[in-house]
């Protein structure tokens, strides 16, 4: 068994009660209401064993995380840390099966083939908010593993909407031309639109739309949001001035200056903007923003759209093959802005520990966990 | 200071001058008589030459819609009938100088388009912020080159992370404090005196007063300049007041007037480290000489004085509007400029 030198100093602070490893793992129906929590508390006087299997280059993220959970709260501990890259030893492995709940990366879980393979697994916590990799790879219905899963969501909501409004404020102020005038000496004026005259279509309404949508009222922008069904009368957020249903995508395409999508990585939205339905962008010459996934839009498609003069240009952060191959026309085409998959990617293991804490305490008394997945939605 | 003569009565409302920078001018009349049909407008021509025609038009006038530079110049606040100015430009510097000089401010009152350009600014420094923290440069350079460099890009600073100091916290500085809000930005604003708990704005984390202008630079990651052009504010950053930004290598956002600052101060903080960078829009002299220093330093960013000129007709003659109709009531006007406090 690993330990860390964290994890052995802590063990004789606090008395160094080992837990039960020995437990019998209920199987449990996924439904994210059943009180998964529930049986370890019958576990009197044991605690879950923990773990963390995470990587970020740079900086020992899984560290940071578990020093961050364990100044609030000794009492939840530590005793799995497995970098994850390059390899996974198998004792490591070993370790990761032991698990109870882990914090983990659902890329490198995917990696390790591991998704089904967490016997001991009653919860995983996820470090990042798009799952679909992981959620993909199970077959629509089912078998889906019995573990609960939940995933990251707040913060990454604001930080998607610094990059959309990043992006779409250079655009209209000419930040980047500023710069190419200054290195030329010029003092030349280019004429400008505000924010509030535009018009921002959000395509994927959860969290991070209604995060967006916020900031753009606080710019006076008008805006139109795509959903699965109408808000009912009393529901309607205050910072969406037209809702529309899928059915209704033409006429948000036509209305808006500026579309973002943050349509999730699903069957129902492989494809979504593909074919001709950009050509109801011409009106106002649509500049189409991806931030949520590529299956979205093939990159064909997006070329298409421009020289056809559907779309006036394009902000990727997301591609239907990441990295972007070298051979992509969207490197070079001068109306598309390729950013790789940096919208939302800021990481600090204080806020992780915060969100992961939070979910314990609810997790132990057999409450709903925030972002718990859904198998069958996968997300 | 409300001192408008009353209207004599007269069958018809006064007719209302329109003296701007020409193509914006027709525009403004048009727009006007779209959402005002009943007003008369005198369209005056431009510019520093004037008709026989013009001349006798402006004397006559008892309203006029016009633009700072264009006050003194022709010296219009020397217009028998004129019983209410208006400014359609919020810096109204230039005339505040010579009302002041000239013993006629008693006689009209002059008011000005103040809230109009607020949002736009704040979009401004927001944008220049984004820009800078999300590396934007870098991105394209980046894309030029075909890297897809993501690990480079993960560790930006959330504007969660940082904190920024407005120095001037009129309309335009409430309305930078709350867009900076909206983001979660930390603000600092620093006031003349510091506001009761009641008058507190939920958008500002904390008040500052000049004597703690140190404070709030060694705090701040961005600092904002919106200080009007006053004897008070000029070289307000000049000398070694900006080294207190030292410790954050706060960048320097002037969107106020070029006053405040010196370029040979700009380049000394550059030089010395105490600032990290400075965005400048606005100049003691514009356009910017082409031989000024500024424009070769890696360390300044130059912007035209653009960040807040984007005029949309509707909007723009809206507090004109308004105030046309309370003059007409014998209401008091808004947006009266202070010349003792030069805005």
């Amino acid at each position: 068994m690993i330990r860390c030198v964290q994890t052995e100093i802590i063990k004789r602070l606090f008395g160094g009660k080992s837990v039960n490893r020995s437990t019998t793992l209920k199987m449990l129906s996924v439904d994210p209401s059943s009180s998964v929590g529930a049986s370890m508390r019958k576990e009197e006087g044991t605690r879950p064993l923990v773990g963390i299997l995470a990587t970020f280059v740079g900086s020992p993220l899984e560290r940071e995380i578990a020093d961050a959970v364990q100044k609030t709260r000794p009492d939840i501990r530590f005793e799995v840390f497995v970098r994850g890259k390059p390899t996974i030893s198998e004792k490591e492995m070993e370790d990761l099966k032991s698990c109870e709940i882990l914090i983990a990366d659902p890329n490198i879980i995917m990696d390790h083939n591991l998704a089904n393979n967490l016997p001991n697994l009653k919860w995983m916590h996820c470090l990042w908010a798009g799952v679909d990799r992981f959620t993909r790879s199970f077959s629509p219905s089912g078998p889906f593993p019995s573990y609960l899963l939940t995933r990251n969501g707040d913060f990454f909501c604001i930080q998607m909407a610094e990059y959309v409004f990043g992006y779409i404020i250079d655009k209209e102020r000419h930040i980047t031309e500023m710069k190419k005038l200054k290195e030329q000496s010029l003092w030349k004026r280019l004429p400008y639109r505000t924010l509030s005259e535009l018009t921002l279509g959000i395509v994927g309404f959860g969290d991070i739309g209604k995060e967006i949508a916020r900031v753009a009222k606080a710019f006076q922008m008008n805006v139109w949001a795509l959903v699965k069904s109408f808000p009912k009368d009393g529901e309607q957020g205050p910072h969406v001035d037209e809702y529309r249903l899928s059915s209704d995508l033409p006429e948000l395409l036509a209305a808006s200056d500026y579309v973002v999508s943050i349509l999730p990585s699903v069957p129902s939205t492989d494809g979504f903007f593909d074919g001709d339905i950009l050509s109801h962008c011409s009106p106002k010459l649509t500049t189409f923003m991806n931030i949520g996934r590529g299956n979205v839009v093939k990159d064909e498609t997006i070329i298409a759209a421009l020289d056809r003069g559907w779309i006036g240009g394009a902000v990727l952060d997301v591609f239907s093959v990441e990295p972007l191959p070298e051979d992509s026309p969207l490197w070079t085409h001068p109306k598309v802005i390729v950013t790789p998959h940096i919208a939302g990617l800021c990481i600090s293991g204080s806020k992780i520990a915060g969100d992961f804490v939070q979910n314990y305490d609810r997790f132990v008394k057999g409450e709903t966990l925030p972002y718990t997945v859904d198998w069958d939605k996968g997300y | 200071m409300d001192g408008h003569r009353r209207l004599e009565s007269t069958d018809r409302p006064p007719a209302v001058g329109v003296l701007f920078n020409y193509h914006s001018a027709v525009v403004i009349a048009n727009t006007l008589k779209k959402l005002s049909p009943k007003m008369r407008i005198e369209l005056v021509s431009s510019g520093l030459d004037l008709s026989e025609n013009d001349k006798r038009k402006l004397d006559s006038l008892e309203i006029l819609f016009t633009q700072p530079n264009l006050v003194q110049s022709l010296k219009l606040h020397l217009l028998p009938n004129l019983k209410w100015m208006h400014c359609l430009i919020a810096g109204v510097d230039l005339i505040v100088e010579t009302l002041k000089s000239e013993k006629s401010i008693s006689s009209f009152p002059v008011t000005r388009n103040a809230s109009y350009f607020d949002l736009q600014m704040a979009e401004y420094v927001i944008g220049i912020i984004l820009s800078r923290e999300r590396r934007i440069a870098d991105v394209h350079e980046n894309q030029r080159n075909q890297i897809w460099d993501q690990e480079v890009f993960r560790k930006f600073r959330p504007l969660t992370d940082i904190s920024i100091g407005i120095c001037g916290f009129g309309s335009i500085g409430k309305e930078i404090a709350r867009v900076a809000k909206t983001f979660g930005i930390k603000v600092y604003a620093l006031v003349r005196n510091l506001p009761t708990e009641a008058e507190q704005s939920p958008t500002v984390d904390e008040y500052k007063s000049i004597g703690e202008l140190g404070d709030l630079l060694s705090s701040s990651e961005y600092l904002v300049s919106i200080l009007p052009c006053t004897p008070s504010t000029n070289g307000f950053y000049d000398g070694d007041v900006l080294s207190m930004c030292r410790r954050k290598k706060t960048v320097f956002i002037n969107i106020g007037r070029g006053n405040a600052v010196s370029e040979s101060t700009v380049i000394r903080a550059l030089n010395e480290g105490w600032i990290g960078h400075a965005v400048l829009d606005v100049f003691d002299k514009e356009p910017l000489p082409a031989e000024s220093p500024l424009w070769s330093h890696p360390g300044v960013t130059i912007t035209p004085h653009i960040s807040g000129t984007h005029m949309i007709p509707e909007r723009f003659v809206k507090v004109a509007l308004d105030n046309y109709n309370r003059f007409l009531r014998g209401e008091s006007l808004l947006n009266i400029v202070d010349v003792n406090k030069g805005y």
